[in-house]
C-alpha cells in the first residue's frame, strides 16, 4: 500500500468510516438464482412438479409459457435442509454457511426474463442504463488499501454470461472501479504477456535504460 | 424499536394484529360519526391537514402533484388521480394511505394519524367532505421554497454580461480572456505566458481534429513567423474533414452511440453508423447547431424533410433494447422512452430530469407531472427503419431494382409464400387482439414484436397500404420463423431455412442502400399517463405535451408538439441549451467545464467558477447563429487556452485544481486519441473519412465473455487502420483498448469523461498487438523516411510520436538502450523473424528489431499520449489533490503505472 503524504491520490481511497467488511464475495450463478442453487446441490434428479395452473398464463401476452408448464412443486422439500435464521433452507453440504454468512432475501422483479433479472441483481433495475453496478458500488464503500491492485475482481467460469462486460463495467465511476476479469483462457488478465517477438529478457532491457 | 430487531415470527403477530384489530377499531367509530356528529372543516380537518400534510402537499411543495390547503387542487387529487371522493371514504385514497401500516405506503411516513383522527376524516368524507371557500391558512416550511429554487442562476434568463476592465489589457486577445484575468487579478494571480510554439500546434491539433500534427505541418508552424501565423493553423484545422470525427465521438458519448442493442441477445446494428455519418457530416459543414438539435429531436416532421432530417433522428434510437422474446413490449418500450426522456435532460438542458421519474424531483423545481409531460413528446412516436442512400447508392440500386423484384417474388413463390404470409399475418393478428387463447401464437406475438419495430402498426395496415420495405420486413420474418403450423412439419421447415438462405444471397448479389434506424410521428393519438413512483403498470392521470413548468410557456402554434418542443430548445427562452452547450465545449479544452458538473446545472450542481463568461459564450454562440466552428476558434485564439501548461509552485497552494485558469492544463489522451496518435505516428493510419464500424483485432477472450451472437470477424485491409471512433462497439463486450482507457459505457448519456489511470492501461499500451504493430511501422517509417545516421533517425523517431527532438539525456539512454537491444537480438534471431518479418532490402534485420523496440519505448512514454507538454515535476504530485491529478490524467507519485516507469524523473 502507497500513499501520498497528504492521503490523496488519484485511485479508490478508504472510506471516511471504518468499513466492518473486508471483503465481499458475490456469488453469481445464472439459471439458479442465487440461493436456489444452494438449495438445488441437494435436490433429487426428478424434483416434485406441479403443472402450472390457468392464472398465470390467462390473457397473457408474454411467451415462454407453455399450454402445459410445470412448475416446481409447493410441496418440495430439501432433504437434509435446514432452515438458517433468516428461514432460508439450506441444503446439507452448505450447512456451514448458516453462521458464516448473511443472507438476504433482495430480489423483487416484475419481469421474468434471463437479462432483466440478471440486471435487477446486479444493478438494482431491469435495464443496465442506471451505472449503479454491486461490485464496483461495493469499491466505492470498501475502497482499497491498494492503489496498485484493482479493487473489484470477477472470475467466471464457462463462457457467455447474459450482458457479458455490462455486468462489471464501472458504471458512471471512473475506470478504477470496473471489474478486472481474471479470464480462464487465454491472458489470465488482458495484455499481461509479452507481445510474439518479445521475449521475457528483452522486455525487462526495456525498462533498464530509463531506470525506476 | 425498531421492527427489525423483533424476530420474524413476533413480526408477523403483529401484522396479523394490525390486520384484524385496526378495522374493529375504527368501524364503530365511523359509523357512529356519519350519523351523528356533523364535522366541521375548519375546527377538526384543517388542523390534522395543517400539521400532518402542508410540509408535503402544501403550498410549497406538492408532491405526487397533491395539494391539501386548496380546496380545488386538494379535490382535483394528485397524479393518481382523486384521493377524496366525497360522500365515500372507502373509495378515498386519502383514508386508504393514512390507515395504512405498511411502510412506504402509510401517509405520513413518520407522525402518523392517531386513531382518532382518521376517525374524523373519514366521517368528513362521508358526509360529504364539505369545504367552506374562504379557508386557506398560510404554512411556513423548512424546504427551500418553490420560488427560491426558481431563482437556481441557471434557470435565469441569459444576458450579455460587459466584459470587465483588467488592468494587464495587453494580454487580452478577446474577451474570453477579459473574464478570465479580471478573475485572476483579483486573486492577485498572473496568468501564464504562451505555450512554446511546439507544444501550442501539438495542443490545438489534438483539441481540433483528434490527431497530433505531423512533422511537415510542426516545421511550416515553426517557420511561419507571421502575426497570423498561429490563427492560419487554426483555420486549416476548421476545415479538416477531421474535425467532424474528432467533435462527433463527443456527440456520440452524449448520444450513448453503440454498434449493438445491448441486453442479452446485444445484437449488431449493422446500420447504426449511418446516424454517425449523420453526426460527422454535420459537424464538417458547421450545421448551426439549432438546426442540429431540430432535425435530431423532430427531424422528421419538418416540412419537405429530406432525408437527412429523418436519419438526424436516428439519435434516439441509439438507447439499450431489449430484444428478448418474452420481454414485455409495454414495459420495455416504457423503459426505452423513459430513457429517452432523460437523455434530452442531459444533453440540451443540462438536468437530472430521470430523477422525476418516480417522484418530484428532490433538489430541483421539476415535478414528476413535469417529467411525465417531456415524456409525451416522446410518446406520440414509433421506431423506423428507412432508406438512407448515401451518393452514389441509388442510382445502381433503381437500375437492378426491377431485375431484383423478379427473382424475389420467383423465390417466394416456390414455397407458396404470398398465401401462406396472408394466413399467417392473419393468425398474428388474431393472438394480438386476444392474447391467452393459443399460447403458441401468443409466442410468435411477443418474438415478432421484439423484433420488428412497430410491428402492429404495420401489421393492421392493409397490405398495400404498407411500404415495400415493410413489406419485405414481414416477409423475410416470416420465412425465418413461419409460425407453428408450418415448423410442425420437419420437411417443410427445412424447406423455409433454405428459401432464407436463398433470399439472403440474393440480397447479397445485388446493391443496396444504407439504411438508418429512425422515430417518427405514430399516427395513432397515443396517451400519456404519469407513472405512478415510475411504474409503467400504475397509471395515474393524464398529461400533455409540455416544456417544464419553470419556463414560460411558449405560444401554442399549430406545429406538431414535439418539433415546437425541439424550437422551444434552441430559443432565447430557454435559459440553459446555450450554456450547457458552451460549457461542454470549454470542458473539452481545459479538461474542466466553467461548470464542473457539466451534466447537472440544477441545485446539486456545482456553481459556474466564471458565470459571467459563461453567459457572455452562450449569448455570443446564439448571436453568432449557434456556430459550433466560430465558437471553438474564438476560445483556442484566446489567450487563457493559448497559456503554458507549466506546474506553477505559487498556485498549489491558491488554485490547485486550476479553477482559476492560470494556466493550461495537461491532460491525457481520450481513448480513442492514443489509437489515432499511434497509428498517425506510425504511418499506419488509413485517414478516410464516415463510414460502416470496424473491428481491429481483440484476445479471443474479450468476445467469449458475451452471449455468444457477439462474432468478432477481424477487419482486413486498410480499414482495419481507421480512426479509433470507428471501432464497432458492443456493449456487452467492448473493445478492450477503449474500456481501459475510460470511453463510457453507452448506456446514458455521458456529458463527461472520467479520467483514471490504471495497471491495466499500461499493460494495454505496451503488450496490445495493435500498438506492437505500430511499434513495428514506425521502426520501417523511420528507416525509410529518416537520414541515415543513428541521432538523425531518433530525432525522426522523436517527431513522428513527440513533436520535438529528443534532449542530450535522453539521446543518451536511448542511446544505450539501442545497443542493448542489438547485442539481445544477436543472440535471438526468431523474435527478429517475428518483429521484423519484412526487412527493408538492404537493412540489417537486428538493426529493424532494435529500432522496433526502441519505437515501443517512445510510443509508451506518458507524454505520447497526453496533450500538452512535458512539464509538470512529479516530486509535486504529493501536494496535489486527487482532482487536479484525475483532471490532468497524469498518473500520481504511486507508482503503478507502468509507463510512468520510463519517465525520467531528473530531467531538468
Amino acid at each position: 500500500m502507497k500513499r501520498s503524504a497528504t492521503g490523496e491520490s488519484s485511485g479508490p481511497q478508504l472510506p471516511h468510516f471504518a468499513p466492518k467488511a473486508k471483503h465481499v464475495i458475490f456469488m453469481f450463478m445464472e439459471e439458479d438464482g442465487n440461493s436456489n442453487c444452494l438449495m438445488k446441490m441437494a435436490l433429487p434428479k426428478s424434483p416434485v412438479r406441479q403443472s402450472l395452473p390457468p392464472s398465470p398464463s390467462e390473457g397473457s401476452k408474454t411467451g415462454f409459457y407453455q399450454a402445459h408448464g410445470r412448475r416446481y412443486g409447493e410441496s418440495l422439500q430439501i432433504p437434509g435442509s435446514q432452515e438458517c435464521q433468516c428461514h432460508f433452507p439450506i441444503a446439507a453440504p452448505y450447512q456451514f454457511l448458516r453462521r458464516r454468512s448473511c443472507l438476504i432475501r433482495m430480489l423483487h422483479t416484475s419481469t421474468f426474463n434471463h437479462h432483466p433479472l440478471i440486471t435487477s441483481s446486479i444493478h438494482g433495475s431491469i435495464t443496465d442504463s442506471e451505472g449503479r453496478l454491486l461490485g464496483c458500488m461495493v469499491g466505492v464503500g470498501l475502497r482499497s488499501e491498494s492503489q496498485n491492485l484493482p479493487s473489484f475482481v470477477v472470475l467466471t467460469s464457462g463462457v457467455g454470461t447474459s450482458g457479458g462486460a455490462s455486468n462489471f463495467s464501472s458504471g458512471f465511476l471512473p475506470s478504477h472501479y470496473q471489474g478486472t476479469v481474471f479470464r480462464n483462457s487465454g491472458d489470465p488478465i488482458l495484455y499481461l504477456s509479452n507481445p510474439s517477438g518479445i521475449n521475457q529478457a528483452s522486455r525487462s532491457w526495456l525498462w533498464r535504460p530509463f531506470g525506476t | 424499536m425498531y421492527l427489525r430487531h423483533i424476530p420474524i415470527r413476533w413480526r408477523l403477530l403483529l401484522l396479523m394484529i394490525g390486520i384484524f384489530v385496526c378495522p374493529m377499531l375504527w368501524q364503530p367509530a365511523v359509523c357512529s360519526a356519519a350519523t351523528e356528529n356533523p364535522v366541521d372543516f375548519v375546527s377538526e380537518i384543517e388542523p390534522i391537514f395543517h400539521t400532518k400534510c402542508y410540509q408535503c402537499h402544501g403550498p410549497d411543495t406538492q408532491m405526487v402533484g397533491l395539494r391539501l390547503d386548496k380546496k380545488v387542487d386538494a379535490l382535483k387529487g394528485g397524479y393518481s388521480g382523486a384521493v377524496i371522493v366525497a360522500g365515500d371514504s372507502a373509495q378515498s385514497k386519502l383514508i386508504e394511505r393514512v390507515s395504512s401500516n405498511k411502510e412506504g405506503f402509510k401517509m405520513p411516513p413518520a407522525d402518523t394519524l392517531t386513531p382518532a383522527e382518521i376517525a374524523r376524516l373519514k366521517a368528513w368524507i362521508d358526509q360529504g367532505a364539505s369545504w367552506p371557500e374562504s379557508t386557506r391558512t398560510p404554512v411556513t416550511s423548512q424546504k427551500p421554497s418553490l420560488a427560491e429554487r426558481k431563482a437556481h442562476w441557471s434557470f435565469q434568463p441569459v444576458h450579455r454580461p460587459e466584459p470587465p476592465t483588467v488592468k494587464q489589457g495587453s494580454w487580452v486577445q478577446n474577451p474570453i480572456d477579459s473574464f478570465v484575468l479580471h478573475k485572476l487579478e483579483s486573486e492577485g494571480i498572473t496568468p501564464s505566458p504562451e505555450a512554446d510554439k511546439t507544444t501550442l500546434i501539438r495542443r490545438v491539433t489534438f483539441d481540433l481534429i483528434g490527431l497530433p500534427p505531423s512533422m511537415e505541418e510542426v516545421t511550416a508552424f515553426l517557420s511561419d513567423s507571421s502575426p497570423d501565423a498561429y490563427e492560419k493553423v487554426v483555420n486549416r484545422l476548421l476545415n479538416s474533414p477531421h474535425y467532424g470525427e474528432r467533435w462527433a465521438r463527443q456527440w456520440l458519448d452524449l448520444a450513448r452511440y453503440a454498434d449493438s442493442d445491448g441486453f442479452e441477445k446485444d445484437l449488431p446494428r449493422p446500420y447504426a453508423w449511418r446516424w454517425r455519418e449523420y453526426v460527422i457530416e454535420a459537424l464538417n459543414r458547421d450545421m448551426p447547431f439549432d438546426q442540429f438539435t431540430i432535425e435530431q429531436i423532430a427531424g422528421d416532421l419538418l416540412p419537405k424533410s429530406a432525408v437527412d432530417p429523418k436519419v438526424a433522428t436516428g439519435f434516439h434510437r441509439n438507447g439499450l433494447k431489449n430484444r428478448e422474446a418474452g420481454v414485455k413490449r409495454e414495459e420495455a418500450r416504457f423503459e426505452e422512452l423513459v430513457d429517452r426522456t432523460n437523455t434530452i435532460g442531459t444533453v440540451w438542458l443540462g438536468m437530472t430530469v430521470g430523477c422525476a421519474q418516480c417522484h418530484d424531483h428532490k433538489y430541483d423545481p421539476f415535478t414528476q407531472k413535469d417529467f411525465y409531460q417531456l415524456y409525451a413528446f416522446m410518446n406520440q412516436t414509433q421506431d423506423q427503419t428507412i432508406d438512407a442512400p448515401l451518393p452514389g447508392e441509388l442510382g445502381p440500386f433503381l437500375q437492378h431494382q426491377p431485375e431484383y423484384r423478379k427473382k424475389r417474388a420467383e423465390l417466394l413463390a416456390e414455397l407458396d409464400v404470398p398465401v401462406l404470409e396472408a394466413q399467417w399475418e392473419a393468425n398474428l393478428r388474431q393472438a394480438m387482439d386476444s392474447p391467452g387463447k393459443n399460447l403458441a401464437w401468443d409466442y410468435q406475438v411477443t418474438g415478432i414484436r421484439a423484433m420488428v419495430d412497430s410491428v402492429d402498426l404495420i401489421l393492421r395496415r392493409d397490405p398495400d397500404k404498407r411500404t415495400t420495405k415493410e413489406n419485405d420486413g414481414l416477409t423475410d420474418y416470416f420465412v425465418k420463423s413461419p409460425g407453428p403450423d408450418i415448423e410442425k412439419d420437419k420437411a417443410q421447415r427445412e424447406k423455409f431455412k433454405e428459401l432464407q438462405k436463398k433470399l439472403e444471397d440474393l440480397d447479397r448479389s445485388y446493391p443496396a442502400l444504407s439504411q438508418a434506424f429512425v422515430i417518427s410521428q405514430n399516427p395513432e393519438p397515443v396517451k400519456t399517463f404519469i407513472a405512478i413512483r415510475g411504474d409503467y403498470r400504475r397509471a395515474g392521470i393524464e398529461v400533455q405535451p409540455e416544456i417544464p413548468a419553470i419556463f414560460p410557456a411558449p405560444p401554442r402554434t399549430s406545429a406538431q408538439p414535439r418539433l415546437q418542443f425541439a424550437q422551444w430548445i434552441v430559443s432565447r427562452e430557454n435559459p440553459l441549451t446555450g450554456r450547457v452547450t458552451m460549457n461542454r465545449m470549454w470542458q473539452e479544452f481545459f479538461g474542466r467545464g466553467i461548470v464542473r458538473t457539466s451534466d447537472d446545472f440544477g441545485l446539486q450542481g456545482e456553481k459556474p467558477t466564471h458565470p459571467e463568461l459563461l453567459d457572455w459564450l452562450a449569448v455570443e454562440f446564439m448571436d453568432r447563429d449557434w456556430s459550433l466552428k466560430q465558437m471553438n476558434k474564438l476560445i483556442v485564439m484566446s489567450a487563457t487556452y493559448r497559456q503554458s501548461s507549466h506546474d506553477r509552485p505559487d498556485l498549489r497552494e491558491k488554485d490547485p485544481a486550476n479553477t482559476l485558469l492560470a494556466r493550461q492544463n495537461r491532460l491525457r489522451l481520450s481513448a480513442e486519441g492514443i489509437r489515432d496518435a499511434a497509428l498517425f505516428a506510425s504511418g499506419l493510419l488509413y485517414p478516410a473519412v464516415g463510414g460502416p464500424s470496424i473491428r481491429p483485432p481483440q484476445p479471443e477472450s474479450v468476445t467469449k465473455l458475451t452471449y455468444g451472437n457477439a462474432k468478432w470477424e477481424e477487419t482486413t485491409g486498410k480499414d482495419r487502420y481507421r480512426r479509433g471512433l470507428y471501432i464497432h462497439f458492443q456493449r456487452t463486450s467492448p473493445y478492450p483498448q477503449l474500456a481501459n482507457f475510460d470511453e463510457p459505457n453507452a448506456n446514458n448519456a455521458a456529458s463527461q469523461r472520467r479520467r483514471s489511470n490504471t495497471p491495466l492501461q499500461a499493460l494495454n499500451l505496451l503488450n496490445d498487438p495493435v500498438f506492437t504493430e505500430a511499434a513495428q511501422s514506425l521502426a520501417m517509417r523511420a528507416l525509410q523516411e529518416a537520414p541515415s545516421d543513428w541521432n538523425g533517425r531518433l530525432d525522426t523517431v522523436y517527431e513522428f510520436c513527440l513533436n520535438r527532438k529528443p534532449n542530450s539525456i535522453e539521446r543518451d539512454r536511448l542511446a544505450r538502450f539501442y545497443w542493448d537491444q542489438r547485442r539481445l537480438f544477436e543472440t535471438t534471431p526468431d523474435a527478429i523473424k517475428i518483429l521484423a518479418p519484412n526487412p527493408i532490402a538492404g537493412s540489417d534485420p537486428v538493426d529493424v528489431a532494435a529500432w522496433v523496440g526502441l519505437g515501443r519505448v517512445v510510443m509508451n512514454l506518458d507524454e505520447f499520449i497526453t496533450r500538452g507538454s512535458m512539464s509538470m515535476d512529479f516530486r509535486h504530485f504529493k501536494q496535489l489533490n486527487h482532482e487536479e491529478i484525475s483532471c490532468n490524467g497524469v498518473p500520481g507519485e504511486s507508482g503503478s503505472w507502468l509507463w510512468l516507469q520510463f519517465i525520467d524523473r531528473r530531467r531538468p
